[in-house]
């Protein structure tokens, strides 16, 4: 009986353990053409870190998933149909704009959502705008994405 | 230094033409029309002009396209130049946007419908959006937008809400078709048929086959469609009709495979059958968009 008390009380505390959750993306609106506003969780030890974390998590979810179930219907395909045929230079062409000052083109307002909750690599929300037009327009003349048609 | 001047023209040459062979050829784009959806007896110049919500629809579905970098056609313009040209005819005086169509050659053609829907609880306008393939009639996207209910009379503005509600998924849905046409091939229709004065019928046989030719002609389809794929809308004595045949986008270079080489294909092959009597059949080839008209004698 009592190894079976602190069986479970091993069992409580594993559960309680911390653990690290894929990062959350909300569409919340479509503010205008080609401009949608969205929450998503970033992670880093700094703000700075966890905000491009953030940005970049929410790009590779327009790039290769969509957002299925999101009233903002221009988000709900991905933007990219298959992610096994990029070809190398696609990828490498891919993460020039996803990278530094390059990938906050994109972006043209960004909030942190409450304070950052601890030190270390913590999850922290925000919310962002994200010109998804400009995206397409630059993932197109890089031959990422086909131009619409043919 | 004749002999120098001659190997930086050769070198010259050679790096010109490797530079051509490499550069992607363009692919011919499907032309795109955008109409207002009419009832069976409606006159569509009529409704257009006393319906200023289904210009608006019209509209903002084609600011769509060009904000994806896409010109269509426009139907007005269409309209107004086959009215000039006296295109109608008088039988047809019910089916004046068909006509249209036609007359335009678009490839594809986007049905734009808004409904207006009045309430105590607030005004709304629902818009459905149906992307056609002009020459299978293939629904190749359906959407439909709804603007939201508020106290306004605007229904203008309502309508546009709706479409923007929903343009932009409903050309994604467009594109995904598109790199299916690219992965499968792009529909064509082929319809055989005999002239008044050929003592051919389909089930004709022919001796060096074997082969009834209405047998010939769907092996040769099979044999020749872009990864065998076709389907034969009906079969009859007088006529064979492939509703939906799939041909490349691209031919083995990279150029646009048209529709009018394909028919040149099934030309050349029809102009090889032999009659009775070892007389090569007569073959004359008509394509009017993406449908190809067979005649054989």
């Amino acid at each position: 009986m009592k190894q079976l008390f602190l069986l479970l009380i091993a069992l409580s505390m594993f559960a309680c353990a911390k653990r690290t959750i894929a990062p959350s993306i909300n569409i919340i609106s479509r503010e205008a053409q080609g401009l949608v506003l969205v929450e998503c969780d970033g992670k880093g030890s700094t703000r700075a870190v966890a905000e491009t974390d953030a940005k970049i998590s929410v790009l590779n979810r327009l790039l290769y998933d969509g957002v299925p179930d999101s009233d903002v219907t221009a988000v709900r395909l991905p933007m990219v149909e298959d992610k096994s045929k990029l070809t190398s230079q696609q990828r490498s062409d891919l993460s020039k704009l996803m990278q530094g000052e390059a990938i906050n083109r994109y972006f043209t307002e960004v909030n942190p959502l409450g304070p950052k909750n601890g030190s270390g690599n913590q999850l922290q929300r925000f919310s962002m705008k994200i010109n998804y037009d400009l995206f397409r327009r630059d993932l197109e003349n890089k031959g990422i994405v086909r131009k619409f048609g043919l | 230094m004749k002999i120098f001047t001659a190997t930086l023209f050769l070198l010259w040459a050679s790096i010109a033409l490797a530079q051509e062979n490499a550069a992607p050829k363009n692919t011919a784009q499907p032309t795109i029309m955008v109409v207002p959806f009419t009832k069976a007896n409606d006159d569509i110049r009529k409704t257009l002009d006393a319906d200023p919500n289904r210009r608006v629809a019209i509209t903002k579905v084609k600011e769509a396209f060009d904000n994806r970098g896409f010109s269509t056609i426009d139907f007005v313009a269409k309209l107004k130049e086959a009215e000039t040209r006296q295109v109608f005819t008088l039988e047809n005086q019910t089916d004046i946007k068909t006509q249209i169509i036609e007359f335009s050659g678009a490839d594809i053609y986007v049905e734009a419908e808004a409904i207006m829907q009045k309430s105590s609880t607030g005004n709304s306008v629902e818009v459905i959006l149906t992307a056609y393939d002009a020459s299978t009639a293939t629904s190749l996207a359906n959407k439909v937008g709804f603007s939201g209910k508020f106290y306004t009379e605007d229904f203008g503005k309502l309508t546009a809400k709706a479409v923007e509600s929903v343009v932009e998924d409903f050309l994604n849905a467009i594109q995904a078709k598109f790199t299916e046409m690219l992965e499968n091939g792009r529909f064509v229709a082929v319809e055989f048929s005999f002239s008044a004065d050929s003592d051919l019928r389909m089930s004709t046989e022919i001796a060096t086959e074997g082969l009834p030719l209405s047998d010939l002609l769907e092996v040769w389809m099979g044999e020749n469609a872009f990864k065998g794929s076709y389907h034969i809308q009906g079969t009859s004595d007088m006529k064979v009709i492939f509703d939906q045949v799939r041909i490349p986008v691209k031919d083995a270079s990279g150029a646009a495979y048209t529709t009018n080489k394909f028919a040149l294909e099934i030309f050349k092959y029809c102009r090889k059958i032999s009659k009775a009597g070892d007389v090569k059949v007569g073959v004359k080839k008509e394509v009017k968009g993406n449908t190809i008209f067979i005649t054989l004698t």
